[in-house]
């Protein structure tokens, strides 16, 4: 009898189909992930067990380590309007931002975070967010003033809230680990002077610690 | 895939045929990296997602005459003061101040503790909750990470009557002199 012959089959498998998944998978997550902005200072937030996560049309206001504030509106559009807001404010006490033209208008929309006096804004639209972070590290950017004397946080905030309209606004505080609670205090004091009394505090995903 | 093509070759005197090349190319390697790159990717970008706790506040009266009373036995002062430190005492007198630390064993215990006393006197609100009233004083050598941590305690131990307070004379003192009123 002869012997049955197993017919030998071909181990390979095509991996043509399993290549194109791969690759489809790869290229959605890249496109729909979100680099973190370019920020001026780190600020190292506090882990918390909340587990809403932060949508895009936040207003921030980050509290860097040494107690400085940084106004961070969300959109470019919003932030012509918000500038116009305080124009109108500071335009005749600077007259240098009074006058401001179209095109340093639109560099100011292109700005990540509002780090210097409304008085300084004609000088540092031009400037590139590099030259920013360079001013930040030797020290020469005070933040948005947030005393009582010389309240433009304040003033950033109404003109916010006078630029969205009747559009809903969200507030958030973003404040370092170690910052000092009497900054993050003046910041909420300044809140609700402006009668946004709820906000949300931006922290980042706890860990398992316990 | 990089098969040997078989189907050529034995005949001889024939027309010299170009061999031809098999057009599979082996996508294995080519597949692994690709499934590296999404796991690689989908497990640095879940980590540094930001999230948001909510934080309300009263609206500011201009005059204090809309203060709510609150019966002295439901409150628990817990003030945070530097390196980590925590005061708490209960009512409203500020006497007898005791420390303790952000660990579980800690503040969380002394919330749970204060939990149990308020439900044996008044019971749960009508939602089930505790119903203790914590008041959250930071001093100004706190800092953020510790109201934070406060904040996250409130959720954990579903303490929904909390208020962000300012420190008051007498706890100041009663803190410089290590718990203790100020004797007169």
């Amino acid at each position: 009898m002869p012997k049955i012959k197993v017919p030998r089959k071909n181990t390979h498998m095509d991996m043509t189909a399993m290549c194109d998944i791969g690759f489809l998978l790869l290229t959605f997550f890249i496109l729909t992930a979100k680099f973190r902005p370019n920020e001026l200072v780190e600020i190292v937030t506090p882990a918390s067990r909340a587990t809403e996560t932060v949508k895009d049309d936040l207003v921030t206001i980050s509290v860097d380590k040494i107690g400085n504030v940084y106004y961070v509106a969300s959109s470019p559009r919003r932030k012509a309007d918000i500038l116009e807001k305080m124009i109108e404010k500071y335009g005749t006490k600077y007259t240098m931002l009074g006058s401001l033209n179209a095109k340093q208008k639109a560099q100011f929309t292109q700005l990540e975070q509002i780090a210097f006096p409304a008085q300084a804004i004609p000088q540092m639209v031009g400037l590139k967010q590099n030259q920013l972070k360079d001013m930040q590290s030797r020290g020469q950017l005070t933040g948005v003033p947030k005393d009582t004397t010389n309240n433009e946080l304040g003033d950033w905030i109404m003109a916010t809230r006078f630029a969205y309209g009747d559009d809903k606004i969200t507030f958030a505080i973003k404040g370092d680990k170690t910052s000092n609670i009497v900054a993050i205090k003046r910041v909420i004091d300044v809140l609700r002077e402006k009668d946004v009394n709820s906000f949300k505090l931006v922290t980042a995903l706890e860990g398992n610690k316990d | 895939m990089a098969q040997i093509d078989t189907s050529s070759g034995g005949d001889k005197g024939k027309k010299v045929r170009s061999k031809k090349a098999s057009t599979n190319v082996d996508m294995t390697p080519m597949v692994d990296l690709a499934f590296l790159l999404i796991s690689f990717f989908m497990l640095t970008t879940s980590l540094s997602k930001p999230v948001a706790m909510n934080l309300s506040m009263p609206i500011k009266e201009k005059n204090d005459e809309k203060k709510a009373e609150i019966p002295e036995s439901k409150v628990l002062n817990i003030i945070c003061d530097k390196d980590n430190n925590i005061w708490y005492y209960p009512g409203f007198v500020a006497a007898g101040l005791k420390t303790t630390n952000y660990s579980p064993d800690g503040i969380r215990k002394i919330i749970l503790d204060k939990q149990k006393e308020v439900e044996a006197k008044w019971g749960k609100d009508s939602k089930g909750f505790s119903q203790i009233i914590c008041l959250i004083k930071l001093t100004e050598d706190a800092n953020y990470n510790n109201m934070v941590d406060v904040l996250d305690e409130m959720d954990i131990t579903g303490t929904k009557i909390y208020a962000i307070q300012d420190v008051n004379k007498l706890e100041t003192e009663a803190i410089a002199n290590g718990g203790n009123a100020k004797v007169q």
